[in-house]
């Protein structure tokens, strides 16, 4: 006869799943056994982040699935045949710069993970995992020395160091090809003068790792209120792009 | 006097503290004739019925999540506004505007025959910098749905005849915002006086 906490706890996950969307649904049924219970939770509580859409394509391009992302207190990371589910730390979400330490996550110790995230999004991803914090389970010898590496070069906020810095790293058998290193400076002082990176004809930065990296030039509370700005930056490149593929589709172009 | 199309432009290359600036823009057609189109964004503040009581503007430190539920709606979804509901939403562009213009928002009609009444507050003060929120109410007798960048209002900006305190020196109190801003009444001056007038009565 099954105890009955037993029953009360399957009632409760029936009761929780009932309520997930179906494709979180999919990828909870998927889920190790062990991790049902703590994903479940997360996954019920429904939050997501709001400067996280970007990183949640870019990741989804590299993973090539679904991606979800569930507030948290802290990384994690789940795969399953039906996508990617990641854990944040719920007050990170509006920075996303923060959020791309969920690229590290999925990269974990994998070489040619590494490889393909340098090629979509290199030069931020050293500033991402600082911005984030991350004190996670990447401690392998990878990125030991890449942490390594990023403490003893003090001067990594002047572009010329940083991306010679870039240039020069590499590890464990895999020499990465940093792709050059973005001309930021102006969304830096966009944001500093508090108002969204723009280029001059209204439309958003061509590249979002130079916005990226522009918000990695500011901490504290600056840090804070501008995030918002660096976010909306992105999502409108997104969205532009979204919009013109879309518009060539129906045969109007207008740009 | 109304600016046209050819200054909105170049007002967009100015240097930064001067400069228009309506981004992102998705379309050339955006800017045509003396007026900006804007897009409705993806955040909304939903109003709720609160079993806490009426909102009190003189007291608006009440915590606000028991009147108001932020939601995102992203381009491609949609959301429906029921008849005399009214929510905030937000212009996808963030703006700002010259210290030397003004700009007046202008609901579209195509919208306003459907019930759709879109902001209230229809002037952008000189040196506004920030998304716009909207009030958008349904006035009508059946539910609309509202779809996150459509063009949903218009921006006419003119010229003031003389320099004017840039909106953010003169303190206001919107000034940066990126999403929908739930009211800052409480943050009226005016409430010291009224407060303290209630107190003798």
């Amino acid at each position: 006869m099954t105890a009955w906490q037993d029953l009360a706890w399957n009632a409760w996950r029936d009761e929780r799943a009932g309520h997930l969307s179906a494709s979180l649904r999919k990828m909870y049924g998927q889920l190790a056994p062990d991790m049902v219970d703590v994903w479940l939770k997360r996954m019920d509580s429904g939050s997501r982040p709001t400067g996280a859409s970007a990183i949640k394509r870019w990741l989804s391009q590299l993973s090539g699935g679904l991606v979800v992302f569930l507030g948290d207190l802290q990384w994690d990371i789940a795969e399953t045949a039906a996508g990617v589910v990641i854990a944040y730390p719920e007050p990170l979400g509006g920075d996303p710069l923060a959020m791309c330490g969920a690229i590290l996550l999925w990269v974990g110790n994998d070489v040619g993970r590494m490889g393909m995230a340098v090629n979509l999004i290199g030069a931020a991803l050293v500033p991402a995992l600082f911005s984030a914090k991350w004190e996670g389970p990447l401690n392998g010898a990878l990125w030991e020395s890449w942490i390594r590496g990023y403490h003893n070069h003090l001067t990594l906020l002047r572009r010329d160091a940083m991306a010679s810095w870039f240039e020069s790293r590499s590890v464990v058998n895999a020499k990465w090809q940093w792709p050059t290193l973005p001309d930021f400076m102006e969304y830096t002082e966009q944001l500093r003068y508090g108002v969204v990176p723009h280029d001059r004809d209204g439309q958003s930065p061509r590249d979002p790792v130079a916005v990226l990296l522009a918000l990695h030039q500011f901490e504290g509370e600056e840090r804070l209120k501008i995030a918002g700005l660096a976010h909306k930056a992105i999502e409108g490149r997104l969205l532009a792009d979204l919009w013109q593929q879309a518009d060539d589709q129906g045969g109007n172009r207008q740009w | 006097m109304v600016i046209g199309e050819e200054t909105l432009w170049k007002r967009m290359s100015d240097p930064l503290t001067s400069r228009l600036i309506v981004t992102p823009l998705l379309s050339r057609e955006q800017i045509r004739g003396g007026s900006v189109d804007v897009r409705l964004g993806t955040e909304f503040i939903l109003m709720k019925r609160s079993a806490r009581g009426p909102i009190d503007p003189m007291a608006m430190e009440e915590p606000l999540q028991d009147y108001q539920e932020r939601v995102q709606v992203e381009v491609g979804d949609k959301m429906i506004l029921h008849p005399n509901q009214l929510v905030l939403g937000v212009t996808l562009e963030f703006l700002q505007v010259p210290p030397d213009l003004l700009a007046y928002v202008i609901g579209r009609s195509s919208w306003g025959r459907l019930g759709l009444i879109v902001a209230t507050a229809v002037m952008v003060s000189p040196g506004y910098r920030g998304s716009l929120t909207l009030e958008l109410a349904n006035l009508g007798d059946t539910p609309v749905y509202l779809y996150p960048g459509t063009r949903v209002a218009q921006l006419v900006f003119h010229t003031l005849d003389d320099s004017t305190a840039a909106y953010s020196q003169r303190g206001g109190k919107y000034t940066g915002p990126v999403g929908p801003e739930f009211s800052k009444l409480a943050l009226d001056r005016d409430w010291q006086a009224i407060r303290l007038l209630s107190q003798k009565s």
